[in-house]
């Protein structure tokens, strides 16, 4: 299997968010991301960083995590970046 | 009094540069969209370097035109050394980095200390405009103009040999490579003046048929600007 590229990473964590109605505890995130926790970690920081994610917390304090608007424009322009990258080779 | 020839030289000059800085200007702002989501450092440097492009335009034609208007004697000579030696550094550095940018757009991957780079093309940068600046040598110019261009020549050809997608490198990197090739008869034609005025049209046209090319790709690849 392809080593997957650092957007695609990305995405795919934004993915699994999306598809769990956009809340998720970390644990679970950590599991269906296939990554070791370290790494997991670095892309985790950088997604709430970068705007990507935000955490919330239920009335009894449960901390999940939910896709920001950004993180939404992200998954829907995901091809067209891709694509311009592939386009210049960059 | 300048004559009509003049003033029909620089109507030519300043469209030329209008259309190219509008060119540069709707790539780097088309382009924030997706830099500003993905932060990838390929497309930070392909659109600072055409940031380059607008600003080295800018100073290639925009000043003289602002002089002009304000009426300074100095526009009358028809030269970039009646600029003075500030107009000279600032045209030939931001020249210099747009295209080592765009070069750079493309190898970050391999070349993977970017402070380190980024310090060195900004000191050779520098270095080569106040040469160009200070010196006022042509053949000294042409020179320094010629081994940069080799320098991105070859580099940019041993992008395009590991380039993997076959289909796309061909047309990609002959427009990169037209584009260092025009853009330093661009600067020649600029710091050496009357060096090579009758193919000043052809490289004009070419020139804006490489951005336009450039252009025409991002516009397709970012859908509406």
């Amino acid at each position: 299997m392809a080593k997957r590229s650092r957007l695609e990473i990305i995405r795919d964590i934004l993915k699994i968010i999306h598809q769990n109605k956009n809340s998720i505890i970390k644990t679970p995130l950590l599991r269906k991301s296939n990554m070791s926790s370290t790494r997991f970690s670095e892309y985790f920081n950088e997604m709430l960083k970068r705007g990507l994610i935000y955490e919330k917390a239920d009335k009894k304090g449960k901390v999940s995590i939910a896709l920001t608007n950004k993180g939404y424009h992200y998954l829907d322009k995901y091809n067209q970046i891709i694509e311009f990258i592939e386009e210049f080779d960059l | 009094m300048p004559g009509p020839m003049f003033y029909q030289s620089m109507g030519i000059d300043v469209l030329y540069a209008f259309v190219l800085i509008m060119c540069s200007l709707i790539i780097y702002f088309g382009t924030r969209e997706v830099y500003k989501l993905s932060e990838y450092k390929g497309i930070k440097y392909f659109r600072l370097s055409f940031l380059y492009f607008a600003l080295s335009l800018f100073f290639r034609s925009f000043i003289r035109i602002i002089v002009l208007f304000f009426n300074d004697p100095r526009v009358l000579h028809f030269s970039m050394r009646a600029w003075g030696p500030v107009t000279v550094v600032l045209f030939t550095y931001t020249s210099i980095m747009a295209v080592l940018c765009l070069l750079y757009s493309v190898l970050y991957k391999k070349w993977k200390n970017e402070k380190l780079i980024f310090g060195i093309f900004n000191s050779v940068a520098l270095l080569i405009s106040l040469i160009t600046a200070l010196l006022t040598i042509p053949l000294l110019t042409l020179s320094l103009q010629v081994i940069l261009f080799v320098f991105v020549g070859l580099t940019s050809y041993l992008a395009y040999k590991d380039c993997k997608n076959t289909k796309k490198r061909n047309s990609l990197y002959f427009n990169y490579i037209l584009l260092f090739a025009f853009w330093t008869l661009n600067m020649i034609d600029i710091l050496i003046p009357r060096f090579i005025p009758i193919i000043q049209i052809l490289i004009y046209l070419v020139s804006i048929g490489i951005f336009m090319s450039i252009l025409y790709k991002v516009i397709r690849r970012v859908g509406s600007i």
